[in-house]
């Protein structure tokens, strides 16, 4: 009597491969993080349609605005943004910040409760000559429709 | 009789090598935060660099505190900007375009202004693909 026998082929899946796919994903979003250096203020910001994305974090300066007229530029608050020395301090920040890179964006984080006079008071600070950040965003979230 | 001594392995066992792999991974997983950074671009103008223009070719959008918008004067809707339908201002804007395409669009403010509502105007302009948008205080 002739018995039959399988052939016997291993069923496992190869998982040599594995560590250089997990190095490589690894690699993807070790090149994709930028570490959050700080925490922003809350603040409820304003719906629009006719939005643009940022080109890239790395070119953009934030500036938060709360409701309360407190003004935060990265880690820095300004409490007083119309008072002489906090208009000095700010100016010189945002300064330093576009000599070491010219194509910055200033990304604007505005409440919507905010008033009008606390934004153009920053426009003022950002068109002053000796510090020039002309490129404004003001951020806002995407409106369905 | 010649006797073989065993070599003990020198290589540097790289087993655990995924399992370190996995737990970077999982740490840059957890931190990264993908970038939603979005809003209405605009450029202000340089100090010192007024320039004259022809008087025809500017349009004026006011907005007042109460969220009132007119434009060239004319109140644009009765409703309040809350209502979310501005759709009325977006139409006006193209209907100057189409007549002159050199228009600038002159967003002026009170200083009790709403940013919110400041926002909804600059953006139905921005929507009917208004490119020169000026910004008075």
């Amino acid at each position: 009597m002739n018995i039959e026998r399988k052939a016997q082929t291993t069923k496992e899946i190869s998982t040599s491969s594995l560590p250089d796919i997990i190095f490589l994903l690894l690699v993807f979003f070790m090149v994709v993080t930028v570490m959050k250096e700080y925490d922003a203020p809350k603040i409820d910001m304003p719906y629009a349609k006719a939005i643009q994305k940022l080109e890239n974090r790395r070119n953009a300066a934030f500036v938060w605005a709360t409701k309360d007229g407190f003004v935060v530029l990265d880690d820095m608050q300004f409490t007083n943004i119309r008072g002489p020395e906090n208009q000095a301090d700010f100016k010189k920040t945002m300064k330093y910040k576009i000599s070491n890179n010219p194509r910055i964006v200033v990304s604007l984080k505005a409440d919507n409760q905010s008033k009008m006079s606390l934004i153009n008071t920053i426009h003022t600070l950002l068109k002053d000559p000796e510090v020039n950040a002309l490129k404004l965003s003001y951020s806002a979230l995407r409106k369905s429709e | 009789m010649i006797k073989f001594k065993r070599r003990p392995s020198v290589e540097i066992n790289s087993s655990s090598m995924a399992d370190i792999a996995f737990l970077l991974l999982i740490f840059f997983l957890v931190t990264t935060t993908i970038s939603m950074d979005q809003g209405l671009e605009i450029v202000l103008p340089s100090e010192g660099n007024e320039m004259k223009v022809n008087p025809n070719n500017i349009t004026v959008i006011s907005v007042n505190e109460s969220g009132k918008v007119l434009f060239n004067g004319r109140l644009v809707k009765e409703k309040s900007l809350d209502q979310n339908n501005l759709y009325q201002l977006k139409s006006l804007v193209e209907n100057e375009l189409a007549n002159n395409e050199k228009m600038i669009f002159s967003v002026q403010v009170t200083p009790k202004t709403k940013y919110s509502d400041y926002i909804k105007v600059l953006d139905y302009v921005k929507a009917a693909k208004a490119t020169k948008i000026s910004i008075a205080n």
